[in-house]
């Protein structure tokens, strides 16, 4: 009984709390999580293989939000011609600020915050369209890639002060937003129209790129208060990643072969780093990758030679093992022991 | 453990990844764009092209044994559409000062050509290419008719030749005859 902590009184417990979270012993994510742990099962719904559970009141929430954005969308797109500029701005820069003022006073309190984010999510959806509007007005070629790079990059500086100054994990998500639209928009404005790469491939290796990033973004989030954002980053991330190495594989007679040979590789690596990082994204994903290189090279190089129904055995047994040995994972590092 | 002012960076080891990876991929585009094109040699072969008369029947235009020639469309076949009213025009480019020149039949005659797809020096004519959409979900990528560029030894130079009306963005009204050799 040495080293246990006896607090008597409720304030002596949320004392010692408070001297956790200023010595950044805990984060506010662990200690909600050992909360609920200790105070029984909250009724959530498992939205995705992502693993991150959101409640039936964030859906409505979010939900509505949609609905907002679309009676907004469909008020624009009927009365496009006959709407003066100063009525598209409001209707949608004028939301947006108004989305992100609300957002931001409804997020200060613990059972207003669901709702503030819904409010955000309005804000981040609309903030582009109202760029959208103020520059077409101006005569500006919006479709452009200049353009939009600088549009992303406002919106990424905005979003990155936002979820520097006010540690809220939705600021955090829609930087990573902005900032995949600013990545894709300015390297397509560096190559403009010239020629010098397949543009299929050329989209492939930013794909994979980004997916890269997003799984170390991930797994950057995974031990800081914004952690429900690295179950997104990692199911997105290892979805890229892996469907765009997948992709530059390409197809006899024209494939890659150094691609078809990492692709396995990086398949099974990401199984193992599942297993550290305790993912069920990237065990989903990576299994069902597995899979799917199987197929394609058994039906790439096996089903002419061995003929087709040698082609689907072979293709069905590797399947077969590839389950097993991600059930296997599963059971083993993944299902809580009791 | 290594600190940068505030930030420990073996901590933030992940997101300092995270950044950098878009960052480096930039940098690798921008350098394989602009660092080819400083030791390249510059393309010195200038060229010669057309555009109009190329639709339906109307004269068409090649090159044989270094010569223009102009073929005569054949009187017995109908044609599909409409007769072809549009005047060939014939444009000597000059890739040095990337301007063109128009120039008559005549004189287009007179000039020894090479219709190779690569130059003398090492060119090729090449389309631009076009991604029309939103960022990063480009629903089309194409050709863009409108757009030319030289391309070899890992660099590319954009012609000023620029159609711009709606119709030539999607058709290829501009057409290549030869490497002008004198």
């Amino acid at each position: 009984m040495d080293n246990q902590l006896i607090m008597s009184t409720k304030q002596e417990a949320l004392a010692y709390i408070q001297s956790l979270g200023q010595s950044g012993t805990v984060t506010r994510s662990e200690l909600i999580a050992a909360y609920e742990v200790g105070s029984g099962p909250m009724p959530t719904v498992d939205l995705s293989v992502t693993g991150h559970k959101v409640g039936i009141t964030e859906v409505l929430y979010f939900i509505g939000g949609g609905i907002v954005l679309l009676g907004i969308a469909i008020l624009l797109a009927q009365n496009w011609t006959t709407l003066t500029f100063a009525t598209k701005l409001l209707a949608t820069l004028g939301a947006a600020i108004a989305a992100y003022i609300v957002g931001l006073l409804l997020i200060r309190e613990e059972r207003t915050e669901s709702i503030g984010t819904a409010f955000h999510l309005i804000a981040a959806l609309l903030f582009p369209v109202g760029f959208f509007v103020v520059l077409d007005n101006a005569g500006v070629d919006v479709g452009g890639m200049g353009v939009q790079s600088v549009m992303a990059a406002v919106l990424l500086l905005g979003y990155l002060a936002s979820a520097y100054l006010l540690r809220n994990g939705i600021f955090s998500f829609f930087a990573v937003v902005y900032g995949t639209w600013l990545f894709f928009s300015f390297t397509s404005y560096l190559v403009g129209s010239a020629p010098l790469w397949d543009g299929t491939e050329f989209y492939e290796y930013r794909i994979l790129a980004s997916g890269m990033a997003y799984l170390a973004l991930g797994y950057h989030f995974s031990s800081r208060d914004e952690s429900s954002l690295s179950g997104f980053l990692y199911g997105f991330g290892i979805l890229g990643f892996l469907g765009a190495a997948l992709a530059l594989g390409g197809w006899d007679p024209s494939q890659n072969v150094f691609w078809e040979l990492v692709f396995p590789l990086l398949a099974f690596g990401t199984l193992f780093a599942s297993t550290y990082l305790k993912s069920r994204a990237l065990l989903v994903f990576g299994t069902l990758f597995l899979m799917g290189y199987i197929i394609k090279i058994t039906s790439e190089y096996f089903s002419s030679g061995l003929g087709w129904p040698t082609a689907l055995v072979i293709a069905g047994l590797g399947m077969m093992a590839v389950g097993y040995l991600s059930i296997s994972i599963r059971n083993k590092y993944m299902v809580p022991r009791t | 453990m290594v600190y940068y002012g505030r930030m420990n960076i073996r901590k933030n080891a992940p997101l300092i990844a995270g950044l950098a990876i878009p960052v480096v991929m930039v940098l690798l585009v921008a350098a394989s764009i602009y660092l080819p094109a400083l030791f390249a040699p510059a393309p010195v072969t200038n060229f010669l092209y057309m555009t109009g008369s190329q639709y339906y029947y109307g004269d068409q235009y090649s090159v044989d044994k270094g010569r223009l020639l102009k073929i005569k469309p054949d009187a017995e076949q109908k044609p599909y559409g409409p007769p072809n009213n549009q005047i060939a025009h014939f444009y000597t480019y000059n890739v040095s000062t990337n301007t063109r020149s128009e120039i008559s039949f005549e004189d287009a005659q007179k000039l020894t050509l090479d219709s190779s797809v690569t130059s003398p020096d090492g060119f090729q004519l090449k389309n631009g290419t076009q991604s029309d959409g939103f960022a990063p979900f480009f629903v089309l990528a194409s050709e863009d008719y409108r757009t030319h560029y030289l391309v070899g030894h890992g660099a590319s130079y954009k012609l000023g030749i620029e159609q711009g009306t709606a119709f030539e963005r999607f058709s290829n009204d501009f057409q290549f005859l030869g490497w002008i050799i004198n």
